[in-house]
């Protein structure tokens, strides 16, 4: 009796433990994700010094040794044991590529990466520790190859911050992440020009997707009462910096002039809306703007962001600003609701068990 | 005769040593059945099978007329239980048990269950964790006697009670079975206390029923026997020939160990040249310790 | 009949029920303590999603261990009596086990509602920035198929006999030492971690146990 209490529990420690996992498997996945951006955004600078600095000579004798695959724009060097996940890498690299900038991809530059191999990103690739699978491998894989991508397209927008942080987000996830990302920001963030683009109003919403690099003139999107409480938060460090004064002008006497100039000298910038909402905007105008959108892009010379989106999608900024939130208020997450069907799975399967209870050898009788 | 419980050739193996084999029990409706035997040596693993605890794998069961294990619902609405060991919740003070044990049975007589609380001398505010050994067992026949059953299986329901205790407890049951032409089948080593109250016997031995009979019959049938001037070969026997060894010194002869003696048996060594000495009258341990030394004879 | 089934079950996990009842009542209440600023024009959304969402975890938490309670506190006396008095009873033995799992869903049901009636009120006393909503239906609601999937399980393992306690564990550890033999073998195949994404995404069992538990989100 003792043995079969033991064993009782032991089972259901063991059920207790895999019905934990859940619980701290993903708070470990999205550090994983944080973890593996990093590495990713630091593999991708090795990748582009490595492609600067190698000699011709090396590279022709390395690729002696590698099989090379080409796809695209993109041509790839790997070991030829790994033929079939480079294959996948490629295919699964090109077609994210096509579905961000179109599928005449002409405009992008070519790129030589290699995957293994002396010189080339390892594959299996060890993680914080821990190694990969195959699954692990293909995305870490297809990372470093839109990485490299992504940076060397942004550093064509050399003088237009705006679109190089744009495109500098444009891979961090998938399509409809990145709109329920933007959603968020949306729906959550306090400022008033934020809430009013939330609420419909358009021209707040160009306002909010607006960057400047001076900080003064990004301060001044702010209504005074959001400046006071920018420099409130930022108070302690801005004090420890011997510039107590002006914070007190702003924060105590309330002087709107204080608080735009300690933001100005502080570089306290913080931009309405974050880079991925530009990406996204982007996004939207090349879906209306069809084959070529990236190009007419590149070659385009109009200053203002919005035109030339608008430009390269052919229709109005109005028009493009009302496709892109319209977009982005339908990608609100589920948050808790319940899906029916997740509720109807969780019934029968606690239906299921509860039959199991009444089949177990002792609780039969036939 | 109908028979409350009837087995045919019943078997169950238990682990690898032990097996209930070719059990075949007849007990007669309104009869009270003892069923003895050492300690393990089947009773309670049969009383397990009879009542649909343990699946049979092979032969046949029927009590009150119903296969078990198919239509053990319908017999455990009518028959009371009292195990070896207390089965109730330790939790539970009286009153809680007998309410809870109430709910299940429709034919639950609440006056007879309060009556044998008094006669018991059960106070229903006391935890079951908290009863003597004698007060639980008096407990579990008020249970069972409460439900008003036609079939009472008892399994070794005084062992461990103190005299006094056994007695109340079987007084109780002989009352209600005056009361109603229920059946009792109760299992015990306590030989001299199923004397006194059953009428058949049947007696189990590593599994295997040795001997079932009326009670009478067992008393009075076991008999010692010194003989004298025996032949070696002894057969056509009118009585059945348990055992037959040298006697002591002092009296010489053998000692034979008869079964179904009768008086008249007497001209048997007559006849074939023996003297007959003495009978000895065996009460029923003895005569019980003879039949279970004859069975475990080998070649028995 | 059920009605003594129910008390019998209510003795013997009437205080963890009780403990599990006020548990879920505050918990909600706790997740949104930083929402109740004195200063209703300034909520800054973006720092009160990462708070709840740091409490989110505690809610599937709870539902497991609610459930875990109520699925072993359902047998313990049975197991301790061997379930003879269970198997003598005069009601066909699948009658028997619903009558307990009922009675055991009966008093889960107390720390259900009482998590109803938490989120509700924390719904109420939480200043919402705009653009969030408050969702305690939601919540509960999920919160009760979490739990009720939980007793489920748990319910349906303790039943069981110790041969089948045997059988589960055998899987299990037979799987993991498949597993690492496998990777000692060099093989990059895995095993558990397929299984694993099967029963955490739909239609496996534990997805209910997923996603955002948020009394308040966008």
């Amino acid at each position: 009796m003792c043995s079969a209490h033991v064993h009782r529990r032991l089972a259901g420690a063991i059920v207790l433990a895999l019905l934990c996992a859940p619980i701290v498997v993903a708070p470990a996945r999205a550090q994983d994700t944080a973890e593996y951006r990093e590495l990713v955004e630091r593999l991708a600078e090795r990748a582009q010094t490595l492609a600067r600095t190698e000699s011709s000579t090396v590279r022709g004798a390395e690729r002696g040794r590698l099989d090379t695959l080409t796809v695209g724009r993109l041509t790839l060097l790997f070991p030829p044991q790994r033929r079939a996940l480079v294959e996948t890498v490629g295919r699964t690299a090109w077609d994210s590529l096509a579905a961000a900038f179109g599928a005449d991809t002409t405009a992008l530059q070519r790129h030589v990466i290699t995957l293994g191999g002396p010189g080339g990103f390892r594959i299996p690739e060890w993680t914080g520790g821990q190694a990969t699978g195959p699954r692990a491998d293909l995305e870490f894989a297809v990372g470093v190859v839109l990485g490299t991508v992504r940076d060397t397209e942004a550093r064509r927008f050399h003088g237009d911050p705006w679109f190089r942080d744009a495109v500098r987000v444009m891979f961090l996830a998938e399509p409809r992440l990145q709109d329920e990302a933007v959603y968020e920001e949306l729906a959550t963030k306090p400022w008033r020009v934020v809430r009013a683009c939330y609420d419909g109003d358009l021209a707040e919403c160009d306002s909010a997707l607006a960057v400047s690099s001076d900080a003064a003139t990004t301060a001044l999107r702010y209504t005074p009462e959001e400046r006071r409480r920018i420099v409130g938060r930022e108070r302690e460090v801005i004090t420890s910096l011997r510039s107590a004064a002006g914070t007190a002008q702003c924060v105590e006497a309330r002087v709107d002039s204080a608080c735009v100039d300690v933001m100005r000298r502080f570089y306290l910038t913080e931009q309405p809306l974050s880079p991925l909402a530009r990406a996204t905007l982007m996004r939207t105008a090349f879906t209306l703007g069809g084959d070529g959108s990236y190009a007419r892009l590149l070659a385009s010379d109009e200053p203002e962001f919005l035109a030339r989106l608008a430009a390269v999608a052919g229709v109005t900024p109005e028009t493009l600003l009302a496709e892109w939130h319209r977009q982005i208020l339908a990608a609100r997450p589920k948050s808790m609701m319940l899906t029916r069907i997740s509720g109807w799975i969780a019934f029968l399967w606690a239906a299921a068990f509860a039959v199991a209870a009444t089949r177990s050898s002792r609780w039969r009788r036939d | 005769m109908s028979n409350a419980i009837e087995t045919k050739n019943l078997h169950r193996r238990m682990g690898k040593t032990f097996e209930i084999r070719e059990l075949s029990l007849s007990v007669p409706t309104g009869s009270i059945y003892g069923f003895l035997g050492p300690n393990g040596s089947g009773k309670t693993t049969t009383i397990r099978l009879m009542l649909g605890l343990l699946r049979h794998t092979g032969g046949s069961c029927m009590v009150l007329g119903r296969p078990i294990p198919g239509d053990a619902p319908r017999v455990l609405a009518r028959t009371g239980y009292v195990p070896e060991r207390p089965h109730l919740y330790t939790t539970f003070t009286i009153g809680e048990a007998m309410r809870y044990h109430a709910a299940f049975y429709a034919t639950w007589d609440g006056r007879r269950a309060e009556e044998l609380a008094r006669r018991f001398g059960l106070d229903q505010t006391q935890r079951l964790s908290r009863l003597s050994k004698g007060e639980t067992g008096k407990l579990m026949m008020l249970l069972a006697l409460a439900q008003s059953p036609d079939l009472l299986v008892l399994d070794e329901p005084t062992d461990g009670l103190d005299p006094v205790v056994r007695r109340e407890v079987l007084s109780a049951l002989l009352d209600y079975v005056s009361q109603r032409d229920a059946t009792v089948f109760i299992s015990s080593h306590l030989v001299h206390e199923l004397e006194r109250i059953c009428d058949w016997v049947g007696v189990m031995d590593y599994g295997r029923l040795v001997a079932e009979m009326p009670m009478q019959t067992f008393k009075n049938g076991i008999k010692r026997l010194r003989v004298t001037e025996a032949p070696s070969l002894v057969s056509d026997t009118p009585f059945v020939l348990l055992a037959r060894e040298t006697g002591d010194g002092l009296s010489g002869g053998e000692v034979w160990v008869v079964r179904g003696w009768q008086d008249p048996m007497k001209q048997y060594f007559e006849g074939v040249g023996a003297r007959l000495r003495e009978v000895v009258d065996l009460d029923l341990e003895e005569g019980f310790v003879e039949l279970l030394r004859t069975f475990r004879a080998p070649g028995a | 009949m059920f009605r003594q089934i129910l008390y019998t079950q209510w003795k013997w996990s009437g205080l963890g029920i009780v403990a599990a009842a006020l548990a879920s009542f505050v918990l909600p209440i706790l997740t949104v303590q930083g929402a109740g600023t004195s200063d209703p024009t300034w909520i800054d959304a973006r720092a009160l999603l990462p708070a709840l969402e740091y409490w989110s975890r505690a809610y599937p938490a709870l539902a497991l261990a609610i459930g875990l309670l109520g699925g072993t506190m359902a047998w313990t006396n049975d197991h301790r009596g061997r379930h003879v008095y269970a198997l003598t009873l005069p009601l066909p033995r699948w009658h028997y086990v619903l009558l307990r799992y009922g009675a055991g869903l009966a008093l889960l049901l107390v720390p259900v509602l009482l998590l109803w009636a938490g989120a509700m009120l924390a719904g109420r006393m939480a200043t919402i920035p705009p653009g969030l909503h408050a969702y305690p239906h939601a919540l509960a609601l999920r919160f009760g198929l979490a739990v009720l999937l939980a007793y489920s399980i748990f319910f349906a393992v303790s039943s069981g006999t110790t041969r089948t306690a045997g059988y589960v564990i055998g899987v299990v550890a037979g799987l993991m030492v498949l597993q690492v033999l496998i990777l000692l073998s060099g093989s990059e195949t895995r095993l558990v971690a397929p299984i694993f994404d099967r029963l955490v995404t739909l239609p496996g069992p534990f997805e209910i146990f997923g996603g955002r538990w948020m009394l308040i989100d966008v």
